[in-house]
């Protein structure tokens, strides 16, 4: 066993090489191959994925004890002094990551079997479903800033065409460029930070920038804007404000998708980037900053949106949103174990909550007004029991895993200390706990209109198949569990002990309890950073987790009166009663509008003028119908020769001659 | 002689181009192309004038006057109007470049190199034409082949 | 006066324009390729003559092969006036239209 593991890092490239073959095939032949077939091969290639990531989880941890692993595929280019390997790193972060990518995937996999079927674009969907995955191990794996752009791009393409799936239909095509317009903005930034690395580090690689960071004069600023501009990056990819706009529209792809590339995997590559590249971040306080105040931004006010959203998938596309906010904000406090915990968390719990969804608007037969379900308890028993418990989790009850990572965020968001930015921490701090609150409370409305009171639609409600069920209670199950491997300190060595003590009763193998932050914290590493974490008791952190549960019960208790059952009045009452509020919520703040208005207009505007000037009058008529025009000119005046009469051909050659002749002889 | 030729040749021509009738015409032709065969013999190219009067006025003619009873065209009409102007520059300046080539021509009478004994007999004749012409002779006769099947390709009835 | 090589070119000459008359005036096809005719054995006589005038055979090689081509012309000619005939029932040049598009 501890053999294979460590030969481990020799097939660490077979990884996102195995998504790519299934990508392939599936993608030239799948046409002509049959559906078993096409479905078996993408869910196999990515299953072994996962269990190579397994594999290379356990070898980061138990063979390399957190030192990196490297595969080099060889040197990609190399221009003067500027050098990109084609190299393969897994350290305690994407071990982490790759965990999350390959076993979600799977999951998803295998739900979209049922999810998708009888689709005709099923060998396309499992196609590009495969090179998502690829695209997205690439992005983690990759051990410098141009591989991780490839991947980047890369699973911008992918979430581009799967939005765009069912592109026949226009609105959904729209909401695939949406999507692809507003991610180039932030890959913009993202390319101009990696320029300008290139240019003032003169290396691009994970392990060289951590070596060069601290050599960086942050008065300068240039670290600053290096680092704004790579966060700019993140915020698209992430959907942060004010880049977030993509997110609710692309749910218009199919909802396994919304679930693994909009809601556990891809969304969270910015949050991954930043906390790849800490050892700069913590080092510009001014860009943390700005990542702590936008993250808690995007959490508070995404969770306003979601709280009057009607549509299944809009409420939870907010809520990713909102909890990207959050992931954000753990990161900007320099708290990046936090942030990387709740990613973790939350890519499973939101995962089951979109395939939840997924799976009552299937059996709905597409519907996803919530306005038009209820009472799908008795019906969905199944999704009911899971989507429970993903709800109960984001929501922020103990034991189960939200509570231990959003816990974990606010209590470090409380107590962390900018060097640059006084003052910043209780902002953030007040902001993420109202959130909080909302989110319970949007979460356990959505839970108790879908699934209480009476059934308000006219389809005929029917679980879902096995193959849909399944995954769903396996993220259930984890979510369940998994908020144990990140206790907060006051109750980790008390578990701890009581953990190893029963260990001690089967083995006598040296056992420790698995600490996320602990295993992953050395990825972290920042030499020269300033920030820094206030000393509290543990009574403090004790009062603060009973804060936050107390906002979590206060977020349900709310919902509950207001709409468990679906009987209650108040909601119409309030929605009157503060009806500016109200309409501005369901309306998203008329952010569309606003972007529309200052953005898309003049810009249209522009490129119209543009067009007309440069396009139809400059190079229409000037540049390409103007030779045309002299030559149609020349033409006229020439077609009277040009008659096609041989006769009067040679009778002109016969002039011609005879002028030839007389300047001859004459001349 | 060369008199006596040169009138039968003009004579020729002007039939061919200048009678309606194109039978009449072809034998203007062959006339014609039997004077400058005698043009040849005049100036020692034996071979070219038996093969002028074998393979032109027999073959190429014997073809010509097949194909007009073939299509039996009817007799031309007056000339036609349209590209009159182009047509009478050109016919002007045929003229033309007739008078001045053909003044030239005739005031400078050239020296004469003296003859190498058997000049344009066959045997020189088919020395030089499989000597140092041989391969544009071969492409010639490939040339050949090509409008033979050419012409066939052309002139068979569509199905 | 002695006949001399200028003799022979102005017969050239004037068989060359009589032929050029034909080609650009008459409208019949054949016509006009018997007047090609003419044109070509205007040429063959000039260089005839010159080969006598430089006493080498290089001159009447080229005459023999632009009978040769003579002979192709003529028979790919008439092939097409055959040809045309039969679509159009006429053999006149300048109601040959169809094809100037």
């Amino acid at each position: 066993m501890m053999q294979a593991l460590s030969n481990m890092q020799n097939y660490l490239w077979l990884i996102p090489a195995l998504p790519l073959l299934g990508a392939i095939v599936n993608g030239l032949f799948g046409r002509r191959l049959s559906t078993a077939f096409v479905s078996a091969l993408a869910i196999s290639t990515v299953t072994v994925s996962s269990v190579l990531s397994v594999m290379a989880f356990f070898a980061v941890r138990l063979v390399a004890h957190g030192a990196p692993m490297v595969t080099s595929l060889g040197s990609w280019f190399a221009i003067d002094r500027y050098g990109v390997a084609m190299n393969f790193m897994v350290d305690p972060l994407s071990s982490v990551m790759i965990l999350v990518v390959t076993i979600v995937s799977t999951l998803i996999h295998i739900y979209s079997v049922g999810y998708m079927k009888g689709d005709p674009g099923y060998h396309r969907y499992f196609a590009y479903l495969n090179l998502f995955v690829f695209a997205m191990l690439v992005l983690v794996m990759g051990d410098n800033l141009v591989l991780m752009f490839v991947g980047w791009e890369g699973v911008g393409l992918c979430s581009y065409l799967l939005i765009g799936f069912w592109f026949t239909d226009e609105e959904k095509a729209i909401a695939g460029k949406k999507a692809f317009v507003v991610n180039r903005i932030g890959d913009f930034g993202f390319l101009l930070g990696i320029i300008l690395l290139f240019h003032y580090a003169g290396t691009v690689d994970f392990a060289g920038l951590r070596e060069v960071a601290p050599h960086f004069d942050v008065a300068a600023g240039t670290l600053t804007v290096i680092t704004l501009l790579l966060f700019l990056g993140a915020c698209g990819k992430s959907a942060q404000i004010p880049l977030y706009v993509w997110l609710p529209d692309a749910m218009a792809g199919p909802t396994p998708v919304s679930a693994l590339i909009h809601a556990a995997t891809m969304v969270t590559a910015g949050v991954y980037m930043v906390c790849r590249l800490s050892f700069m971040f913590a080092l510009a306080p001014v860009t943390m900053g700005v990542i702590a105040g936008i993250g808690t931004l995007t959490a508070l006010f995404a969770a306003t949106i979601g709280l009057a959203q009607n549509d299944i998938k809009k409420v939870l596309a907010y809520s990713t949103v909102s909890q990207l906010g959050y992931m954000f904000a753990a990161a900007g406090v320099a708290a990046f174990s936090a942030g990387m915990f709740h990613l973790v968390t939350h890519a499973f719990f939101k995962a089951c909550l979109f395939m939840c969804a997924g799976s009552v608007i299937h059996a709905l037969s597409g519907e996803q007004d919530i306005g038009k379900m209820g009472g799908l308890s008795a019906k969905l028993p199944d999704t009911r029991f899971t989507f429970l418990v993903s709800t109960i989790a984001i929501a922020g009850f103990p034991p189960l895993s939200g509570f231990f990572s959003k816990d974990e965020i606010l209590w470090l968001a409380f107590t962390s200390r900018n060097p640059a930015i006084p003052g910043l921490n209780y902002a953030v701090w007040a902001g993420l706990a109202i959130t909080a609150f909302l989110t319970a409370l949007y979460m356990f409305r959505l839970y108790y209109m879908v699934f209480t009171g009476g059934y308000a639609g006219h389809a005929h409600p029917h679980e879902s198949p096995k193959v849909m069920t399944w995954p769903l209670v396996i993220l259930a199950a984890v979510t369940m569990v998994l908020g144990f491997i990140g206790l907060p300190a006051w109750l980790e060595h008390p578990v701890e002990k009581a953990f190893v003590a029963v260990h001690g009763l089967f083995s006598k193998a040296p056992w420790s309890y698995p600490n996320f932050g602990h295993f992953i914290s050395s990825s972290f590493y920042a030499q020269g950073s300033n920030f820094g974490f206030a000393e509290f008791s543990h009574a403090a952190e004790i009062g603060f987790t009973l804060f936050s549960i107390g906002i979590a019960v206060a977020g349900w208790y709310t919902a509950k009166r207001l709409y468990a059952g679906r009987t209650s009045a108040v909601p119409e009452r309030l929605a009157e009663r503060a009806g500016g509020l109200y309409r501005g919520a369901v309306a998203k703040w008329y952010v569309d509008e606003i972007y529309d208005a200052i953005i898309v207009k003049p810009f249209w505007a522009v490129s119209r003028a543009l067009h007309q000037l440069v396009d139809v009058f400059i190079i229409d008529t000037l540049m390409v119908n103007g030779p045309a025009y002299i030559a149609q000119g020349t033409g006229y005046v020439l077609k009277f020769w040009q008659n096609g009469n041989v006769q009067r051909y040679l009778a002109a050659i016969l002039v011609g001659a005879g002028v030839v002749v007389y300047v001859l002889l004459k001349g | 002689m060369f008199y006596l030729f040169a009138a039968v040749c003009v004579g020729g021509a002007l039939i061919a181009v200048f009678r309606r009738e194109p039978v009449v015409g072809a034998v203007g032709l062959i006339a014609m192309l039997l004077g400058v065969a005698g043009v040849f013999v005049l100036l020692h190219a034996h071979f070219l004038a038996v093969v002028q009067v074998l393979v032109y006025a027999g073959a190429v003619m014997v073809l010509i006057v097949f194909v007009i009873f073939l299509v039996d065209p009817r007799r031309e009409g007056p000339l036609p109007l349209r590209g009159i102007i182009m047509k009478g520059f050109g016919a002007i300046a045929a003229v033309f470049i007739l008078l001045e080539v053909g003044r030239a021509f005739l005031r400078g009478g050239g020296s004469r190199a003296e003859l190498p004994a058997g000049f344009g007999s066959i045997e020189a004749f088919g020395e030089a034409l499989f000597g140092a012409w041989l391969l544009p002779f071969e492409l010639v006769s490939a040339l050949l082949v090509v409008a033979m099947v050419a012409a066939l390709v052309l002139a068979k009835r569509r199905t | 006066m002695t006949v001399g090589v200028g003799h022979y070119l102005a017969l050239a000459a004037l068989l060359f324009c009589i032929g050029a008359f034909g080609v650009v005036l008459r409208r019949n096809f054949l016509a006009v390729l018997m007047s090609l005719e003419i044109m070509l054995n205007s040429a063959n006589i000039v260089f005839v003559a010159f080969a006598r005038q430089a006493g080498g055979h290089a001159g009447q090689v080229i005459a023999f092969f632009v009978m040769a081509l003579a002979a192709a012309e003529v028979a790919t000619g008439l092939a097409l006036a055959i040809a045309w005939f039969r679509v159009a029932r006429t053999v006149n040049v300048d109601e040959a239209g169809e094809m100037k598009h």
